[in-house]
């Protein structure tokens, strides 16, 4: 409270010192007098009583000084004139400035705006109340150690016997079709419990959240739902939207903060357009559990840990093994805090490495500026030994020098704050869809304090070294040397080449990593996935389940879109490969008959329903027996494809085509195609007619696969319209070619790689700026040596090779300290969105080839100059 | 008359307590009644006692105001404030633990 006065009192002299010092200066004129008029009563001259009353007061100048002292306002003053000399002294320096600026604008710019996604993703808490609070609760299996969603049983049990949690809510997230005035929409939707609001603790922008006694036909709302697809109505609280055919009434509409289950529709990733959470649903009837094994989130009550609700939650899944072993069997339970669940180790990881990676550029940057102000630093070394020998403390001259330094790296600060704003911008667009929280990301003042934090750390750090090589410098030795010339002293020439290797280092490590990156990125581009893509155009379609949809509509379609010009076959799957999704159950469901089961240990098997023109449409080959056929209808005996990772996990010894199974008889053996991920070898897979399980199929659409002969994109009209003709109500989206399909699969990894060459070159860019800088120093202020080296009679090659020698030296040096960093950082690559194959020698050399290259074409320019300096010239003008 | 310098930290408890006992004073007669209630010991430079003055300005120990002197001379008038009061009661006994503690040397020795 005093503190904050005084700071307040003090502000306020500050702000009028002229008044303060005006007021000073009076007292002091009274004091002067009175002290004069006191000398002359007692007998002094009048003359003589003014002389000695002045010199007793002193000088008013120095009384003011000496207040302005003890108010604290000296280094103020102080701080202003360095600030005023900095700036006068950079602006005379253009070149000098713009290039400093220039770079380190580029690297504070550059780790600013990959520190805001790092802050907006992983650093900054959720945003609920509480977050500490909140955990994902998964239960486990022997088939799915890291767990999954929660059955309604279990849940209720859960919530019945926990004492932890304050509440629990389940959610899940399906596809909707919502009604618009002339075509269906399809929304995702969440269906959580309706609890799930209260339990996240977040308030709607307008309207409502769910109460208990809620029907099951209210909704609420995102902002962007609302703004975009409900004209931003101000009165939208109450209005009815139509999903698949039934009417909801809004209740409410939640802010654009509020994106949780992040990436809904990323969850099903292959119908990701934008990664949006948009419409929360009640999920099941009123009082009664939804379908299926939604995600569960929970709030624990104060002063519970993590560890004490896991195991409590354990003891009672335990309970229910022991209550109902055959469906229960190995049931366990995981908890983990949810914002480790919603962004996982790995995202975590990923984001620090990419943040280690700039920040080495920003390193970089600075070495060079800290090269350019060693320069600068020789070029003043005569008027700092001025200064100095007019009497300015040594304290004083590092001030001034740290002053001009900082003032450096603030503007630089500036100016990439605007490539911040840019890169933050970009970024979030590019990665929205696949990364969690990323409609968090902003510059807010994590970023701001981050940004200062690193102008003033690079200030300092680039500033400090020539300001203490200026305050050692010895005044009377600078200024005796002929002519002004200086040359460096053995320290910073020490230092400088020091920088140089560190730069080639940094360069080298950075290379290396982009380059293993390109590596794996051709590798997975060149992976046989096991389809032909080309000319293979997709679309989406999605279905209400309604009487007027049923599965002769889609044996319509494919059958009809292959008769059409162009096509040479097309089919539907459920969902495409490298979508990422797909239903999984467990090996030990597909039992042949008549015979034992195959012994092995239970392991997933994914679910795919196709038409029987699929396999044709995407070239996936039928290794034996027979595909699908138009006459593998409801009513005939049901069939199944297996493929080859099937084939031989489970039926290793025997051939299984033939084999009659619970699921159908197996009729064929189809070639492993990659779903999951370019990355990620085949899983086991079981495929079945859609005919025969339209049941299965869910909500979410299907995949139509066309083959074309040639120029796939003409068809794309054509096949809308038989879609159309055949039912008008299917929705048509995602029109993309399969080639688009795996480009985007790889999209995140893409952009991460994009980011690491980005860095790379801007790495080698100021790596061989850097080295350009201190060879053409070097030769620079070497000149009158080599003029006398050629006029005794030295010849170009021999001042070539001097001059490309220590070129080469440096750039040497620097790619082996790069080499063992390289080698020694190998264990970050685990770390990456794909696998990377740990560098080779190849590799290594062709990057150090590079480097080689491009440090010792830094070089030419200086070792061309000197080795035409012309030596009459040089030493005339000594 | 022999001039004596003030002890090192004891400005701003002699002006402080010449303040409490007179109420309001312009600088010169702080100055004046120091080396007054000092019979004269006591002398405070003028090159310190502004620069002192403003500092307590700013801790709030002391207001000051413009005002006109008996001979119709616009002088800075000084003031003691609760702040100040609390200070001085503070530099006081502190002052006074250690002259005790001096005393109490000088007179073993």
């Amino acid at each position: 409270m005093s503190a904050l006065g005084e700071c307040g009192r003090w502000l306020s002299m500050l702000m009028r010192r002229d008044q303060v010092d005006r007021d000073l200066d009076e007292e002091m004129r009274l004091h002067t007098e009175l002290v004069e008029r006191q000398l002359r009563g007692g007998g002094m001259p009048a003359d003589e009583a003014r002389a000695s009353a002045r010199r007793r007061v002193g000088s008013p100048l120095r009384i003011r000084e000496d207040s302005h002292d003890s108010l604290g306002w000296r280094w103020l003053e102080d701080l202003a004139q360095d600030l005023r000399y900095g700036i006068r002294s950079l602006a005379r320096q253009k070149a000098f400035t713009a290039t400093a600026v220039t770079t380190l604008a580029l690297g504070i710019g550059a780790t600013t705006a990959i520190f805001s996604v790092v802050s907006g993703v992983v650093l900054r808490p959720l945003p609920f109340p509480r977050p500490d609070r909140l955990v994902q609760v998964y239960t486990t299996s022997a088939l799915s150690p890291q767990g999954g969603g929660v059955g309604a049983v279990d849940r209720g049990e859960f919530r019945n016997q926990s004492t932890s949690f304050e509440a629990l809510a389940s959610y899940g997230v399906s596809a909707r079709y919502l009604q618009g005035s002339d075509e269906f929409q399809r929304v995702m939707t969440v269906g959580a419990e309706r609890p799930f609001f209260s339990v996240l603790g977040v308030e709607p922008l307008a309207g409502r959240t769910f109460r208990p006694d809620d029907p099951a036909d209210v909704a609420v709302t995102g902002e962007a739902f609302w703004r975009d697809r409900l004209g931003g109505d101000p009165s939208v609280i109450g209005r009815l939207i139509t999903l698949d055919g039934e009417p909801f009434t809004i209740i409410g509409v939640m802010p654009e903060s509020f994106q949780f289950p992040y990436g809904a529709a990323s969850l099903l990733s292959g119908v990701a357009s934008e990664g949006r959470t948009e419409l929360w649903l009640p999920s099941g009837p009123l009082g009664q559990p939804g379908r299926g094994r939604p995600s569960l989130v929970g709030r624990l009550k104060a002063g519970v840990p993590v560890k004490a609700a896991e195991s409590e939650l354990a003891v009672i899944a335990k309970r229910l093994e022991a209550q109902s072993p055959l469906t229960n069997s190995g049931l366990g339970v995981r908890l983990e805090p949810l914002s480790e669940g919603v962004v996982s180790p790995l995202i975590r990881r990923q984001l620090f490495v990419l943040f280690g990676a700039v920040g080495l550029v920003l390193a970089l940057a600075c070495a060079n500026v800290t090269n350019l102000s060693l320069v600068r630093m020789t070029l003043r070394g005569k008027e700092v030994a001025v200064r100095a020998a007019l009497g300015a403390g040594s304290f004083r001259l590092v001030r001034q020098l740290l002053a001009e330094s900082l003032l450096l790296s603030l503007t630089s600060g500036i100016v990439g704050l605007g490539l911040t704003w840019c890169g933050t911008k970009q970024l979030t667009l590019l990665a929205g869809a696949q990364l969690p929280r990323a409609y968090e990301v902003g510059l807010d003042w994590r970023v701001f304090l981050f940004l200062l934090a690193a102008c003033v750390f690079t200030g300092v750090l680039f500033g400090l070294a020539p300001a203490l090589i200026a305050m050692r410098a010895d005044a009377q030795s600078v200024l005796q040397q002929s002519g002004g010339r200086s040359t460096m002293g053995v320290g910073p020439r020490r230092l400088r080449d020091g920088l140089v290797v560190a730069e080639v280092a940094l360069a080298f490590v950075l290379a290396v990593g982009a380059t293993l990156l390109v590596r794996e990125l051709v590798r997975l581009r060149n992976t046989d996935a096991g389809m032909v893509t080309a000319n293979v155009v997709t679309f989406h379609l999605g279905h209400r389940v309604t009487p007027r949809t049923d599965v002769g509509q889609f044996y319509e379609i494919a059958e009809r879109v292959t008769r059409l010009p162009g096509v040479r076959a097309a089919g539907f799957t459920q969902m495409l490969p490298l979508q990422n999704w797909g239903w999984t159950s467990n090996s030990t469901d597909l039992r042949p008959r008549g015979r034992p089961a195959p012994e092995s240990l239970p392991f997933p098997v994914s679910m795919r329903y196709v038409t029987p023109g699929y396999f044709d449409a995407l070239g996936i080959p039928i290794r034996e027996g027979r595909a699908f056929t138009a006459t593998d209808t409801r009513d005939a005996p049901p069939v199944i494809l297996i493929n080859e990772a099937l084939a031989r996990r489970h039926f290793a010894n025997d051939d299984p085509v033939g084999l009659e199974t619970n699921r159908g008889t197996i009729v064929g053996i189809v070639r492993d195609v990659r779903q999951v991920n370019l990355d990620r070898s085949a899983d086991p897979e079981l495929y079945f007619p859609i005919a025969q399980n339209w049941s299965q199929v869910s909500e979410l659409g299907m995949s139509l696969v066309v083959r074309a002969e040639n120029r796939p994109d003409t068809l794309v009209e054509p096949v809308r319209s038989v879609v159309r003709q055949v039912n008008p109500s299917l929705a048509i989206f995602d029109v993309k070619t399969m080639d688009r399909v795996i480009a985007d699969s790889l999209s995140d990894f893409t952009l991460y790689l994009s980011l690491m060459a980005a860095f790379a070159a801007l790495a080698l860019l100021l790596a061989s700026t850097g080295t350009y800088g201190v060879i053409s120093y070097v030769a620079t202020s070497r000149m009158r040596e080599f003029a006398i080296r050629v006029a005794m009679g030295a010849d170009e090659a021999r001042m070539t090779r001097l001059i490309l020698g220590q070129g080469a030296r440096l750039t040497a040096i620097g790619l082996g300290c790069g080499l063992f960093v390289a080698l020694a950082a190998t264990p970050v690559l685990q770390n990456l969105p794909v696998t990377v194959r740990p560098p080779d020698v190849t590799l290594l050399g062709s990057v150090a080839a590079l480097i080689g290259v491009v440090g010792i074409g830094a070089c030419v320019a200086p070792a061309f100059r000197a080795a035409h300096v012309d030596p009459t010239f040089v030493l005339r003008n000594e | 008359m022999r001039r004596d310098e003030i002890p090192p930290g004891t400005l701003h408890l002699l002006i402080l307590k010449t303040l409490a006992k007179a109420g309001e004073l312009h600088g010169y007669e702080i100055a004046e009644s120091i080396a007054r209630w000092s019979d004269g010991v006591l002398h405070v430079e003028e090159g310190s006692l502004y620069p002192a003055l403003q500092r307590m300005l700013v801790k709030g120990w002391v207001t000051a105001e413009w005002d006109t002197t008996a001979e119709n001379r616009r002088a800075r008038y000084y003031r003691i404030t609760p702040t100040g009061r609390k200070q001085l009661q503070a530099e006081v006994s502190q002052f006074e633990r250690v002259f005790q503690a001096i005393t109490q040397v000088i007179q073993t020795a």
